[in-house]
């Protein structure tokens, strides 16, 4: 009788050691996502503060291209608008999220190009060290999205994996949303028979 | 068996991690300069190490020389980032690390150049910075095939700006060499005063006074041979380390962002 209650507690006793460390770790996990993605919004807030001194030393020698500046400034303000909840980055809000930057990505990209037909503005100063800092913010925004993706897949492991998944699904810890690889997916490993 | 080979394949490039290109193993023994492409010689190689060693163990800074001759796939920055990223150049304390990659020119393809910068160092070498050491230092020499020169002088303009922001003191020969000299010094004053001694003990026909200085001497005895173990033990620490060519003692985990820039020619 003192044996069995004995037994009863001492495996009562590693539940629940398993149940503390088990719930520690996921909210570990949760929070290095979290940092993650703070880096993310970091590297896309930086590419919107170089938007305002680009587009204006631009206009200074390219007053043809109205159109093309006003895309920039309109997808700008229209990203600006979307921001994400750390505490719900599910699937579709990132994909919002993504869709509103890949936008500002598309119309700089039309800058950049039309740019090259302004030999001044190419030789000008202040220029050439705004398309370095944007390369390398577009540098930037590749690398904190891949580590991103590494802590949301390590985390969505942890939450899936039985048996962690039942303290996930009781302490309501619910999966990651990952960054999908843009358009230009060259990088992408292609495997072929 | 075909579907189920496709099936297996799309299986694994979904697992896999969204990791890059194939970058080369870290390198061990720990080396800053690794010359994959075989673009310097054997001395150019030797004093570049040493001089960036040196810079590391004095300021904590680790700048590593990657020269490869194909990025596969990837662009330079990317590239670089990884490298610094998976080998973790740049202390973990402060992200201080940097990473310079050259793919040199060949007959078919550009070359490319791209300096990489740690976290830590995002202050101190901002992309604009890194862009001008590219396109002013490393580009033109490299554009003549002189690679040594390029990255020599990228190297002594990357120690300038990262020295001005993060300088922790590694200890150096110069510092050791002291340390070794008062070692030396102690030592000989504590022989003379215990020889001293001896020679006013034996005159001293007190018992309870020799027998004090018995156990004086053995103090002082304890004290020499403690200090001379300490004095060993620290130059066999720092001997491991110089053993090869120049002391540099391994890549400390540091991180990247994807801060620096790249260019061609």
């Amino acid at each position: 009788m003192k044996k069995a209650l004995i037994i009863i507690v001492a495996v009562m006793a590693v539940i629940a050691i398993w149940a503390v460390t088990g719930y520690n770790g996921l909210v570990s996990g949760e929070e290095k996502v979290r940092a993650a993605w703070s880096q993310v919004e970091n590297v896309y807030q930086r590419r919107l503060d170089l938007i305002p001194n680009l587009v204006a030393t631009v206009k200074g020698y390219a007053q043809h291209e109205q159109g093309t500046l006003e895309s920039v400034v309109a997808a700008r303000s229209k990203a600006t608008q979307i921001s994400v909840d750390p505490n719900m980055l599910t699937e579709e809000s990132i994909a919002e999220f993504q869709e509103a930057q890949g936008e500002i990505g598309a119309a700089l990209g039309r800058l950049l190009a039309i740019s090259e037909n302004y030999p001044d503005l190419k030789a000008n100063q202040n220029f050439m060290e705004l398309q370095a800092e944007l390369a390398g913010t577009e540098n930037r925004i590749a690398t904190e999205r891949r580590k991103y993706n590494e802590s949301a897949r390590a985390y969505n492991t942890m939450v899936r994996r039985f048996p962690r998944n039942i303290l996930a699904s009781m302490f309501g810890f619910s999966q990651k949303g990952y960054f999908e690889s843009d358009d230009n997916a060259a990088a992408a490993p292609k495997v072929e028979f | 068996m075909r579907k189920f080979l496709k099936f297996i394949a799309a299986a694994v490039s979904v697992l896999m991690p969204a990791t890059l290109a194939a970058i080369p193993e870290r390198p061990y023994p720990p080396r800053l300069v690794n010359d994959f492409a075989g673009i310097f010689s054997p001395v150019q190689k030797n004093t570049l190490e040493r001089r960036l060693s040196a810079f590391a163990d004095s300021t904590s800074n680790q700048i590593t020389v990657v020269t490869v001759t194909d990025l596969e796939g990837s662009s330079a920055a990317e590239y670089g980032t990884e490298i610094g990223i998976r080998w973790g150049v740049g202390s973990g304390k402060f992200d201080n690390g940097i990473v310079v990659l050259v793919k040199p020119k060949t007959a078919g393809t550009d070359g490319e150049a791209n300096i990489s910068v740690g976290y830590g160092l995002e202050g101190a070498i901002p992309d604009s910075y890194a862009k001008r050491i590219i396109e002013n230092e490393m580009i033109p020499a490299f554009r003549s095939g002189d690679y040594y020169t390029g990255v020599d002088k990228a190297c002594t303009v990357l120690m300038k700006l990262a020295s001005g922001e993060i300088s922790e003191y590694g200890g150096s020969p110069g510092e050791d060499m002291l340390i070794v000299l008062f070692t030396i010094l102690f030592i000989i004053i504590l022989v003379a005063i215990l020889s001293k001694n001896k020679g006013g003990g034996k005159n001293n026909g007190n018992r309870g006074g020799g027998r004090k200085r018995i156990i004086d001497d053995d103090f002082t005895r304890g004290l020499i041979i403690g200090s001379l173990l300490n004095s060993g033990s620290g130059n066999c620490g720092r001997n491991s380390g110089n053993g090869y060519g120049g002391g540099f003692g391994g890549f400390g985990g540091g991180d990247f962002g994807g801060g620096g820039a790249s260019g061609r020619w």
